[in-house]
């Protein structure tokens, strides 16, 4: 039993023993900065705001707009599907020839100047790499090179064994891998009526780090051999040396993504053509996506992206908005700091 | 030890009372072997009876685990958040690793775990100390055996030493005390700090060794009762060759502590578990605020809006799969655990999106209040304002679950003795034979000498009449006492009675001045004011009183006390005088005594006009009679009573039948007024706390006219102010109360019209009698009653029993649907405090009960207005926003899922963020900017809240819909923020970067969650009034700031070991990223703050609240007399204005008497 309290004393407490410290911290006191904004700080601020989006918003869409991007489909020109007439003979074809799929040209007529580096991307439309179930389908251990059994890469379902025969474990395993990226394409440069090919550089397109740490150095094992199953293609070497592999394994965020290909370490000046040749092999015949190749020079902020400008000079042009009508309130209805005409017990009685 | 022969009135009849048959006990028995020879102690052998180990402590070692997580558990969220992560645990099923939920339950679990720990470790350790306590136990050829305490077994015969506590309920059974008494101190058990003297069983008196015990018990048991949690009263007996009775006066209890006695030797009759004190010590019961109830409420809202996400996004994916068939690469939607379309996967996808969102409940929520409000309850008792240097008590919060509710509160229902009023109680004016004396003593007495030892100051100021004294003076010389043999002049038979009729103990003090022990302050207060007008009490016994009356010394033999209790309102003790007459001195209630005067009816309406005044001064009065008793007379009735008092069957009711016949045909002496100073600042608190639109209502056992001084004097009837009476008189029939109630009501209203006339708002009292209140709180009644109660500013209940004072907070609590205060500091308000949704004890001269029984303890009224102005306005208004923000955060960060899903990834329950960002989401990035701002924020000063009490209306009138109103507007901004957060990052980032490479997915992800950090940490930055150091420290230092070195390390971790892929090489790519610092950490938290911030700054300034208008104040004159003086004025127009040293003078004005 806690025993409460103590004996009754009558006397005074000469000590006070149970007295609180006298801090500014117990005392809930501690040294405070107490903003208060006055209308005059608040227009401030609103104009700082202002002041300080905008020009940043200017910048960005400067950069923007000086990165020089071109962008053309291929996956419906005739030349690259044996001129078939809907995605569902396109399809058919695809699979009958097999192999290098169908070899075709797209040529882009270059306008501005691009600068080296030129990036090379190819774009998927309609293509869902944040689907869950295509997400998970991968095991990063398998990837990094160790050895997993096959019981822990459950993830992997449906594509891990090798047409179903539990002794073939697919290496790497997965939707993700199952699905690689297989066409191809080569660049070249037109000027009048000379043509050269342009070194499309197919290293370091990948992180970095994924190519130093995420992947390992190993030969994929039972991989994808049915090409009417697939929509992807076989992994060339080593699995961290196929940069192409390793850019696809990081899946998009958006269902319209694109992904770097190659990079083209020369000017290509204005009046120029590009002749991309593509190999197109790769079956987004089935459900509609669309397939581009894309040239884009970037700027200091990246490739073309207006929407970052334009979102800051949207919060910028908001906040001078909302400052002004504020000032104008404030000059329609003045209320003095502090006033006590406007507590409510005032108004109400 | 020599002790001073004196007793108390208590036990003084029952202790002559011996060797008498007794009838049997009723019902269940238990039989109670005395245990005086050594016997050998078998362990195993199974006792009937507990043994004496006695644990307060809530856990075991072993039975921590269960019983604690038993406990979380059945709080609804963390069952909820167990069903989530058992779901997870199903292979297969979760989109998330099962850890994210796991992880950061135990971490809340653990948290208050560890607070119980804390909190059971000192009960344990207490428990240890006292169960180990060693304690004499006799056996029969032997020295004394030292046993401990846990090992007492019923029957054992143990030897208490002076200043010890009794280890177990024990029978008395001797002391070194010729009659065989004890004095035990029972402050731990009841709070009364005043001793109270024991009997033992007569039989065993004398005996001081085992072997006289064996003698005197041999063949002997006790039979008594069975246990129960009765503390006065106890029925047994000692049966041998026959039986002898014993009551409570006989038992000892544990928790009572022996004093002034050199030892006590007591057979242990109640053991352990099966004490009186520990039947007594119930679980409290569990209070919930107001606060918690919306928030529970609001669970239910949020888990209903997530149940609809889940259920439309599994629709959603239905609709998905079916028209997207052809995404081959999706393969595999056949069977468990990958569905194709239909209802199983729609099931499994409604479970998975349920797991996915499940965070929009806030998992932290309910610890962070926890740990909120044990801090604020440190702050609460470190506070010096409400710490009472003259007797060293601190503000003591008990219950650490409340502080919110203290800034709600609309009622306080106050206790008047003790907690209004001093409880220090001034001896002042007297009514004897028609004269008044002390009226104007103080005024008059400054130019005499007071007597010895009376000071100036006293507050017994009657000492002070210089009439009185000269009265006392010239009568005492003309006839000497002695000759007399006793005194009959009016005067000195008045303070002689005075003398001799209490239960006041004197006992030795310094210089030969008796100190007095007194059971009620009233006598006390009595029996000093004689004392120093020449009339001392010097000792009392049993059976004798001695007195020094002008210096003569007078010895009385006492006959019988006959005790005061409240239904008596009376007492009487019959004395023989030295002259041999036996006479009867009672005093009591007037309205008791006056019915029982004699035909001499002298001085009767002189008396009368007297007791009147003396009421409407706000006095307590009692009036002093005395009855002459023939031998025959007294010895006739003596049997009678003697018999009643040892009965053992209603034993009360018969004794109070004897004392009845005999306190007949009295003589009136005259009447006293004793005065009831009020406690410090108690008209300034009332003042406050009625402009910040609490009511106050006083409940008191006094009668109605001394409850409506008193309210006067201490402000809660204003001047001017209108009464309206509910009185018992009128209530004594249905229709009758009926009609009365109407009538009130009317009266009520009309008089409120007229006062606003006069510019007078709500300036209506209302006084309700005990008689009344009874039946206007039948069920029919209360209605009508209470909306009654409601148009009225003050209301005063008198006479009411402590049952009532619990019915009437009751019906407050309940039916006002307000949050009710009650304030007290008596055994007798314990019903009310337990019952209001506050209970405030105050730690003063009643005792402890009411501290024990309350949830926050302080040492005066006046600490009330600082509590609930300064600290319960500012508990609500932060524990309001942590409850708000906790919603808030979770929901603009899971709403991400729900867009991926909705509108991007085709309803697949993708995860927007991994595993370890979930997983640290509550704990790491958003707990402790919530739990700084709830501990230090201060959205005005406390000097201002204490200058300006209006402010505490905007908190109290907030009720669910003022709350749900607030929610929407955050959950609002929620939504706004989580499309700003998961636009921005999502849609700068999928584009090249200046290198030409791509972010992905789990970037984006890790994007989208700083930007959600960021803009949750600026929310409360934005919202913080009061910047200290540990705020920035928090906001900017730890939550912000330790996010990037964190999310750093975390992206580093997959080069050495195989954790957390998803977050490999995430943050090295993102900072070299220029767009992830202009969108997630820049662009998008300031454009989401920038729209709180104009909302905030339109709404202050244009729509401003009160508080903001109090910021400006202090912001502009800075916290100084001038705002207050400011402020003062503000309501001088809703009351008419008090004239300083007004409340002084305690006469009701205008009452409106019907």
């Amino acid at each position: 039993m806690p025993t409460m309290g103590g004996a009754a004393e009558e006397t005074p407490p000469t000590k006070l023993r149970k007295k609180p410290r006298n801090s500014r911290f117990t005392q809930q006191n501690l040294k405070a900065w107490r903003p208060v904004l006055t209308p005059v700080k608040v227009v401030l601020v609103f104009m700082a705001v202002a002041l300080v989006l905008i020009p940043v918003g200017v910048a960005c869409l400067t950069a923007s707009i000086s990165v020089v991007e071109y962008s053309s489909r291929y996956d419906n020109v005739p030349e690259c599907t044996d001129r078939a007439n809907d995605n569902r003979e396109r399809e058919q074809k695809l699979y009958q020839v097999g192999g290098d799929g169908f070899l075709c040209n797209v040529s882009i007529i270059v306008e501005e100047d691009m600068k080296a580096p030129i990036f090379m991307y190819y774009e998927l439309d309609s293509f869902f790499q944040n689907h869950r179930r295509y997400v998970k389908g991968r095991d990063d251990e398998q990837l990094k090179g160790k050895n997993r059994a096959a019981s822990s890469l459950d993830d992997c379902e449906p594509r891990l064994f090798q047409n179903g025969s539990r002794d073939k474990v697919i290496n790497p395993c997965g939707l993700t891998a199952w699905s690689f990226f297989n066409d191809t394409f080569r660049a070249f440069e037109s000027q009048a009526s000379n043509t050269s090919e342009l070194g499309l550089r197919q290293k370091g397109i990948a992180w970095r780090s994924d190519v130093e740490h995420r992947f390992g150095a190993y030969e994929p094992q039972n991989f994808n051999n049915i090409p009417e199953l697939r929509g992807g293609g076989e992994i060339n070497g080593l699995v961290r040396d196929d940069e192409h592999f390793v850019v696809w394994m990081r899946t998009a965020p958006l269902p319209t993504f694109r992904k770097l290909w190659g990079i083209i370490d020369r000017d290509v000046l204005q009046g120029s053509t590009f002749v991309v040749e593509i190999s197109n092999r790769y079956n987004t015949y089935r459900f509609g996506g669309k397939k581009s190749i894309i040239l884009s020079t970037t700027s200091w902020l990246g490739g073309k992206n207006n929407f970052l400008g334009f979102a800051y000079i949207v919060a910028g042009g908001l906040s001078f908005l909302l400052g002004t009508l504020f000032f104008v309130l404030h000059l329609s209805f003045r209320r003095p700091l502090g006033s006590e005409d406007y507590l409510s017990w005032r108004r109400s009685g | 030890m020599s002790q001073v022969p004196t007793l108390s009135s208590l036990p003084s009849i029952r202790s002559q009372r011996s060797h008498l048959h007794h009838q049997p006990l009723k019902g269940d028995v238990r039989t109670v072997p005395f245990r005086l020879h050594p016997e050998p102690r078998n362990k195993k052998q199974k006792s009937e009876f507990p043994t004496n180990y006695v644990r307060t402590a809530k856990y075991t070692f072993y039975s921590f685990l269960f019983i604690n997580l038993f406990e979380q558990f059945s709080r609804i969220a963390n069952l909820y958040f167990l069903f989530i992560a058992a779901l997870q645990l199903i292979p297969q099923l979760s989109p998330t690793h099962w850890i994210t939920t796991i992880a950061p339950l135990v971490f809340v679990l653990s948290i208050n775990a560890a607070k119980e720990i804390y909190d059971d470790y000192y009960r344990h350790k207490s428990d240890g100390e006292v169960n180990n306590r060693e304690v004499d136990v006799l056996v029969v050829g032997s020295r004394p055996v030292r046993s401990k305490w846990r090992d007492l077994r019923v029957g054992d015969i143990v030897k208490v030493v002076r200043d010890q506590e009794f280890p177990a309920d024990l029978l008395f059974l001797s002391s070194p005390d010729d009659d065989g008494l004890c004095w035990v101190e029972t402050a731990n058990l009841d709070g009364e700090t005043n001793l109270k003297l024991k009997n033992c069983y007569p039989a065993s008196k004398a005996c001081q060794q085992a072997e006289q015990l064996a003698k005197e018990l041999g063949g002997k048991r006790l039979e008594c009762e069975c246990p129960n949690e009765k503390l006065y009263q106890f029925e047994g007996a000692v049966v041998g060759s026959r039986e002898e009775g014993l009551d409570a006066s006989n038992l000892l209890l544990r928790g009572s502590t022996l004093r002034k006695t050199e030892w006590i030797i007591g057979a242990v009759v109640f053991s352990g578990e099966h004490t009186k004190i520990r039947r007594n010590q119930s679980a409290a019961p569990r209070k919930v605020t107001q606060l918690e109830r919306h928030m529970n409420m609001l669970v239910l809202v949020v888990f209903a809006v997530q149940i609809l996400f889940s259920a439309g996004g599994a629709i959603g994916r239905d609709i998905w799969l079916r028209q997207h068939n052809g995404d081959y690469y999706l393969e595999g939607t056949s069977g468990w655990p990958e569905f194709g379309p239909g209802v199983e996967g729609t099931l499994v996808t409604f479970l998975r999106f349920v797991i996915l969102i499940n965070v929009m409940i806030p998992i932290s929520l309910y610890v962070t209040l926890e740990v909120v409000k044990v801090a604020q309850c440190l702050f609460l008792n470190w506070d010096l304002e409400m710490y009472h240097e003259d007797t060293d008590t601190p503000f003591q919060c008990r219950t650490t679950t409340l502080n919110e509710d203290l800034g709600q509160v609309e009622y306080v229902l106050s206790d008047k003795t003790g907690t209004l009023t001093q409880n220090v109680m001034g001896f002042v004016w007297a009514s004897i034979g028609g004269h008044l004396y002390g009226r104007d003593s103080r005024d008059v007495a400054g130019d005499l000498n007071p007597a010895k030892g009376v000071k100036l100051d006293t507050p017994h100021s009657i000492a002070l009449d210089p009439n009185l004294r000269t009265s006392i003076e010239r009568r005492s010389s003309r006839r000497p006492q002695k000759e007399r043999g006793g005194v009959d002049t009016a005067t000195g038979d008045f303070f002689f009675h005075l003398a001799v009729c209490n239960t006041v103990v004197p006992s030795a003090g310094d210089d030969n001045e008796p100190v007095y022990q007194a059971e009620s302050p009233d006598e006390e207060a009595l029996v000093k004011g004689a004392r120093y007008l020449g009339y001392v009490l010097m000792a009392r016994s049993v059976d004798a009183v001695q007195l020094e009356v002008l210096g003569q010394r007078v010895d009385l033999k006492v006959l019988a006390v006959l005790e005061f209790n409240s239904a008596r309102k009376r007492m009487s003790i019959i004395c023989r005088l030295p002259n041999g007459k036996i006479r009867l001195y009672c005093k009591g209630a007037d309205t008791v005594i006056m019915a029982r005067l004699g035909d001499r009816k002298q001085n009767r309406h002189a008396t009368c006009d007297h007791l009147n005044e003396m009421a409407s001064a706000g006095l307590r009065t009692l009036v002093v009679a005395y009855r002459d008793l023939s031998e025959d007379l007294f010895n006739e009735w003596y049997d009678k009573y003697h018999k009643a008092s040892v009965s053992l069957v209603q034993r009360e009711a018969k004794v109070e039948e004897a004392a009845d016949a005999i306190e007949r045909n009295l003589v009136l002496l005259g009447a006293t007024a004793v005065e009831d100073k009020l406690q410090e600042g108690v008209p300034e608190t009332i003042d406050r706390l009625s402009r910040a639109g609490i009511k106050v209502w006083m409940l008191t056992g006094d009668k109605l006219e001394t409850a409506v001084s008193i309210s006067h004097s201490c402000s809660l009837f204003q001047p001017g102010m209108k009464l309206v009476f509910l009185r018992e008189e009128d209530f004594s029939d249905t229709t009758m109360a009926k009609a009365a109630l109407a009538q009130a009501r009317e009266d009520v209203i009309r008089l409120t019209v007229e006062q606003r006339r006069v510019g007078l708002t709500t300036a209506v009292g209302l006084v309700v009698d005990g008689g009344a209140l009874a039946v206007v709180l039948k069920v029919k009644f209360q209605d009508e009653f209470l909306s009654m109660c409601k148009q009225c500013r003050a209301v005063v209940c008198c006479r009411v029993s402590p049952l009532q004072k619990a019915q009437v907070t009751n019906l407050v609590k309940c039916k006002a649907g307000a949050i009710a205060l009650g304030i007290g500091d008596g055994a007798n308000d314990v019903g009310m405090i337990q019952s209001a949704h506050i209970g405030v004890g105050i730690s003063g001269r009643e005792g402890r009960a009411a501290v024990l029984a309350s949830d926050f303890s302080m040492a005066q009224f006046r600490f009330l207005s600082r509590l609930l102005l300064v600290h319960g306005r500012w508990s609500y208004r932060r524990n309001t926003e942590v409850v708000m923000y906790a919603f808030y955060k979770n929901f603009a960060y899971v709403m991400a899922n729900v867009y991926l899903n909705y509108f991007i990834s085709g309803f697949s329950t993708q995860p927007m963020y991994n595993a370890a960002l979930i997983a640290t989401y509550n704990a790491f990035w958003t707990s402790l900017p919530t739990i700084a701002y709830a501990i230090l924020e201060k959205d005005v000063q406390a000097e201002t809240m204490m200058a300006t009490p209006e402010l505490y209306m905007e908190a109290m009138r907030s009720d669910w819909r003022s709350f749900f109103r607030s929610l929407s507007s955050w959950l609002f901004y929620a939504l706004v923020h989580s499309i700003i957060v998961f636009l921005w990052p999502m849609y700068a980032l999928v584009w090249p970067e200046p290198d030409g490479k791509l972010l992905g997915l789990n970037a984006a992800g890790v994007a989208v969650y700083t930007a959600v950090i960021i803009t949750v940490n600026l929310k409360v930055a934005v919202r913080t009034h009061h910047w200290t150091a540990l705020n920035a420290l928090v906001i900017w230092g730890i939550s912000i700031g330790m996010w990037f070195p964190f999310m750093y390390v975390c992206s580093l971790l997959w080069q050495w070991w195989e954790v957390l892929p998803d977050m490999a090489g995430v943050a090295q790519r993102l900072f070299s990223v220029p767009a992830f610092w202009l969108s997630a950490v820049i662009g998008a938290p300031m454009f989401s703050i920038l729209l709180d911030f104009s909302m905030m700054a339109f709404e202050d300034q244009f729509r401003p609240s009160d508080t903001r208008i109090f910021q400006e104040r202090e912001q502009k004159h800075g916290i100084s007399g001038g705002m207050q003086e400011a402020t003062s004025t503000t309501t001088a127009g809703l009351f008419d204005a008090r004239h300083p040293g007004d409340s002084g003078s305690p006469l009701p004005r205008d009452a409106a008497l019907p």
